[in-house]
């Protein structure tokens, strides 16, 4: 089976981690430490060093990519310099289309005109804007550096270039409600946004806020009012134009972000820096997530051993096994893998997954899983049409239930006589 | 030794009156044991036997005592199985003696067991010598319990022994009562051999050892005999005396307890009750009282593990060995997988084998709701056998069931007599008479179903007596009986697992029950679950669960996938482990929950 044609021009991607951030957020668990000019002069070469360990390998010679992200961590952070050297060593390394999407995170505190202008010189063109909310009460309760003035303030900013970015949204918040979060998503929509992310808040294990819910003195939204706020979403930015293509993603047609739609389509891309994931050549692989261990990796690999698996005929993945190494894991995905990867990943979009692709992923379980996606339909909570598999709007916020179920049936297949050993 | 010097007796007690107590003080007494031999309740040999206080199988034990009159006697002491699924059994035990010691515990009087039991003492005619234990109790009130003896057989107090097993006071004078009351064996020790099998047990090296009471004539090594009840032949390879231990003797005669060893493969081929004769005697008469052992009480066996059922397969088979009774075919669940469906005598039968399972082939185990043996007539007259509610035929098509029907007596301090009766009559309970057997002990008589003794009974027994009610039962007859098949169904898909027999005017409340007990158990899915009971196509109870409306991950982003799916395939995991039936996924924690009411 092969892709649909309209997700070939999607990827390949390169994704960059910018472990960088002023301060950490209550409710954050990612990559990132706080650092100073002198730390992120050291990332930015070691940065530069893995580029060039990468394309040195020559896995991705073959490859031109389409979209670029710098994510984070807070990318805004780094130097206008920083970021155009970056680009531009990425441009000197791998091909790398004309019409790319590049992207960069940033925050509404550390995008400031400068440096923004620098990342449109360097290649930029769209950026992710992390307003989260467009309420003060909020913002401090998530301890954000910023407030709403500020966000629409950048907003207006990126408007007056006539850049296309898409602002981030965090909803699901304790003690904000359906009323309340109406207001801020209808402020937020009216920043202009090509494209709205808006996450239902996740409390990560260990987390400041974690904690406070845990221990009563926060309170977080019933499974209903959730429910509702979702649903208020969905409404709201369908009517302003910002079609759902995502669980949690909404654009304007056509401004969809290609290159998060990669990832859902199991498209192929390239990670660097600290906890950067990669997909390539039927593996997955993932870089050590803590930055020093990272940059003393890199910093190894300038060396000898590095250089010595192209030569010796091995390639990029097989450095993994050498000594000093920056990638954690790698691992190679199997059929079942493949189809568990098409229903957690594929079917959290709109337009869901070609029936035949999964169906030939998942080998003998197809059956099973035929069987038990028709039950689902019946359920409302999928939709099977014209040879594709998507999530009903009724099952959009049950869905991880609804993945796992599938994985479930596609495994253990249940025998016609309903008995199982 | 002539048989005038032999006195076969046992001991009829409550449990923790202190039966294996005094057989202790017996064997001390009659210098049977060393110390070393010597440990608390030898007779009781299992783990199980001495921490619950009950026996489960007979056992005997010869003894030599010199009496007061110089002369020596040899006891045989034949312990008796001590509960109420096994009163067949106790009758056999108690045919192989001439006299029985009715011990009563003299602070908690007499209890229902004891009854029962001296019942079947007396229709075996055996002298009787009654003995009051634990008068040293500060709690004991030996006039009451004289007089609650007095109640029961003819007697003076006078002839009513009083004796503290644990401080060693009275013995002699009950071993000296046994002697001058009990009557010596009085077999024909020239006619053929007649020997009565009272308890066979599997010993792994030796195969079966019958335990018989020889009635008539002799038995030697080198004998061929024959079983009257199955016809089969065998050569007799060693016959001893039931010490400690098998001590080969030269031969057994009539009047002597003792064992036989045949080659027999397992005990169901030397039943309980059957009788031994010479191979080639014709014409010889059984002894009587022979019955063939049925199980009464069915019910499904699962391992918890599925991967455990050729354990259970293989540790259901040993058990057997030893335990004729036990029967078994294998059974396929939806929703518990591969299992047997099991027959026992009773529950408390039941509740043994799950315990042996556990503690001595470290079985997790699941029961299916108990089922008593119906007879069902069809429409055309002809008469079935229904083992399992999956086997009930359809409702249309029947035209009577009948279910075994039991005769319950309960003693009872007479404050709970009113919650006794109200608990037996919610059970179907006939009332069949009150009599008190003191001032303060009552004993009811009730004719009731067996099925509703089964489930959920003795513990509600003892709730509503603080304890103090005893139980004991006979099986009287199969009676008509207006039965349903009880069904619940997840979504339309029926749970085989929880179908149960109940009689019709108890349906709707066993089905509300078991209905909001589900309801509690089941976590919710993505989708509705309706639970629903019914008989036949009707529906007498529905509950539902709620479709879960929040489960996401509303951020999927970074190209990190594998956080990702670790978390799913830990989920997927989840639901795999649960017991799918069709489409709603139930956790196996919630049958083991049901079925051994752990959520009440």
């Amino acid at each position: 089976m092969t892709d649909p044609a309209h997700w070939r021009d999607l990827g390949p991607g390169i994704y960059l981690h910018i472990p960088f951030c002023r301060r950490r957020c209550g409710y954050c668990d990612f990559a990132s430490t706080t650092g100073d000019a002198a730390a992120r002069n050291a990332f930015v070469a070691d940065l530069l060093a893995e580029i060039r360990l990468v394309a040195a390998g020559g896995d991705f010679a073959d490859e031109t990519f389409r979209t670029i992200f710098l994510g984070g961590g807070t990318p805004s952070l780094l130097e206008g310099d920083q970021m155009n050297r970056i680009l531009g060593a990425l441009r000197d390394s791998f091909a790398v289309t004309p019409d790319a999407e590049v992207t960069m995170e940033a925050n509404p505190e550390s995008l400031e005109p400068e440096r923004l202008d620098a990342f449109l010189r360097g290649g930029g063109n769209r950026v992710s804007l992390g307003i989260q909310s467009l309420d003060d009460a909020a913002l401090r309760l998530l301890d954000r550096a910023h407030d709403a003035a500020l966000a629409r303030h950048r907003a207006g900013e990126l408007k007056e270039r006539r850049v296309s970015f898409s602002v981030d949204l965090i909803y699901g918040l304790p003690g904000l409600d359906t009323t309340a979060w109406g207001t801020a998503l209808d402020g937020a929509i009216e920043l202009g946004a090509d494209h709205l992310s808006a996450y239902l808040l996740t409390l990560e294990p260990g987390t400041p806020m974690h904690v406070a819910v845990a221990t009563g003195e926060l309170t977080l939204p019933g499974e209903e009012e959730a429910r509702a706020q979702y649903e208020l979403l969905v409404d709201r930015t369908s009517a302003a134009g910002l079609s759902c293509y995502e669980i949690s993603n909404f654009a304007r047609p056509g401004l969809e972000s290609r290159h998060n739609q990669n990832y859902w389509v199991r498209g192929e891309y390239l990670g660097l820096g600290p906890s950067a994931h990669s997909h390539h050549g039927g593996w997955r692989w993932a870089n050590e997530p803590d930055p020093g261990a990272w940059s003393r990796a890199v910093q190894a690999g300038g060396g000898a051993s590095w250089g010595m698996p192209r030569e010796a005929g091995g390639s990029y993945r097989e450095m993994s096994e050498a000594a000093d190494c920056p990638i954690l894991f790698r691992e190679r995905v199997s059929g079942r893998e493949a189809a568990a990867e098409w229903i957690f990943l594929g079917l959290r979009r709109t337009e869901g997954v070609p029936w035949d692709l999964l169906a030939t992923a998942a080998g003998d379980g197809a059956a099973a899983l035929e069987r038990r996606t028709g039950f689902l339909a019946e359920q409302g909570l999928l939709e099977r049409q014209d040879g594709w598999l998507r999530l009903a709007r009724a099952g959009r916020f049950v869905s991880d239930a609804i993945f796992a179920d599938l994985m479930a049936a596609m495994e253990d297949p249940v025998p016609v006589d309903g008995t199982r050993r | 030794m002539s048989s005038e010097h032999i006195r076969n007796f046992c001991i009829i007690a409550h449990i923790d009156h202190g039966k294996s107590t005094l057989a202790d003080r017996f064997l001390d007494t009659c210098h049977t044991l060393s110390a070393y031999q010597m440990k608390d309740q030898v007779l009781d040999s299992m783990d199980l036997e001495r921490e619950r206080g009950i026996t489960i199988k007979a056992h005997s034990i010869a003894m030599d005592y010199t009496a007061r009159d110089g002369r020596e006697y040899r006891f045989h002491l034949i312990d008796t199985p001590g509960h109420v699924d096994f009163s067949y059994e106790v009758s056999r035990s108690l045919a192989a003696c001439e006299g029985a010691l009715l011990l009563v515990d003299a602070s908690q009087g007499v209890e229902a067991q004891t009854v029962a039991n001296l019942h079947m003492a007396r229709e075996a005619k055996l002298t009787i010598i009654p003995v009051i234990n634990k008068i040293d109790m500060p709690a004991a009130r030996p006039d009451e319990v004289k007089e609650q003896i007095r109640h029961l057989i003819d007697c003076t107090d006078d002839e009513i022994l009083a004796v503290s097993a644990r401080q060693g006071i009275g013995i002699v004078e009950v071993l000296e009562a046994v002697v001058a009351r009990v009557p010596a064996p009085s077999g024909d020790p020239d006619a053929p051999l007649r020997a009565l099998i009272f308890d066979s047990i599997f010993d792994k090296f030796r195969g079966v050892v019958a335990y018989v009471r020889l009635v008539d004539g002799s038995v030697k090594r080198g004998d061929r005999v024959r079983l009257l009840s199955t016809g089969i032949t065998y050569d007799v390879d060693e016959v001893g005396s039931l010490r400690l231990g098998l001590i080969p003797r030269e031969r057994l005669e009539a009047g002597e307890v003792g064992y036989i060893l045949a080659g027999m493969k397992v005990v169901a081929d030397a039943k309980v009750g059957d009788t031994i004769v010479p191979e080639t005697s014709a014409g010889i008469q059984a002894l009587p009282g022979f019955k063939p052992l049925k199980p009464m009480v069915f019910s499904g066996l699962f391992p918890v593990d599925t991967e455990d059922y050729v354990n259970l397969r293989e540790a259901l088979g040993k058990l057997a060995l030893n335990d004729a009774a036990l029967a078994w075919t294998p059974e396929t669940s939806a929703a518990l997988g591969f299992g047997f469906r099991c027959g026992f005598l009773g529950p408390l039968h039941i509740e043994i084998v799950q315990e042996r399972l556990h503690r001595e082939y470290n079985l997790d185990i699941i029961a299916t709701i108990p089922n008593v043996q119906l007879r069902a007539t069809l429409d055309d007259g002809t008469k079935v056998q229904v083992n399992s509610p999956a086997d009930m035929p359809d409702p249309g098509h029947v035209a009577a069931y009948e279910e075994p029907f039991i005769e319950v007596r309960i003693i009872t301090p007479g404050e709970f007599v009113g919650n006794v009766m109200r608990l037996v009559q919610d059970r179907r309970g006939e009332p069949h008479g009150i009599d008190y057997l003191d001032a303060e002990r009552a004993q009811l008589t009730y004719l009731m179903p067996l099925s509703e003794i089964i489930y959920d009974f003795y513990d509600r027994l003892k709730s509503c007596s603080r304890g103090y009610a005893t139980l004991d039962y006979e099986l009287f007859d199969y009676m008509e009986s207006d039965l349903v098949k009880l069904d619940v169904m997840l979504n339309g898909e029926l749970v085989d697992a929880l179908s149960l027999v109940a009689h019709k005017d108890k349906a709707y409340e066993r089905g509300r029950d078991l209905v909001d007990r589900l309801r509690n158990l089941i976590p919710r899915q993505m989708f509705q679950i309706a639970i629903q009971a019914g008989i036949g196509g009707k529906i007498i109870a529905r509950s539902t669960v709620s479709a879960m409306r929040k489960d996401v991950t509303a951020k999927c982003y970074g190209g990190d996938i594998s956080r990702k799916r670790k978390l799913l395939e830990k989920q997927k995991e989840g639901k795999r482990k649960m017991k799918q039936i069709g489409t709603v996924h139930v956790p196996q924690e919630a049958f083991l929950a049901l079925l051994r009411g752990q959520d009440e």
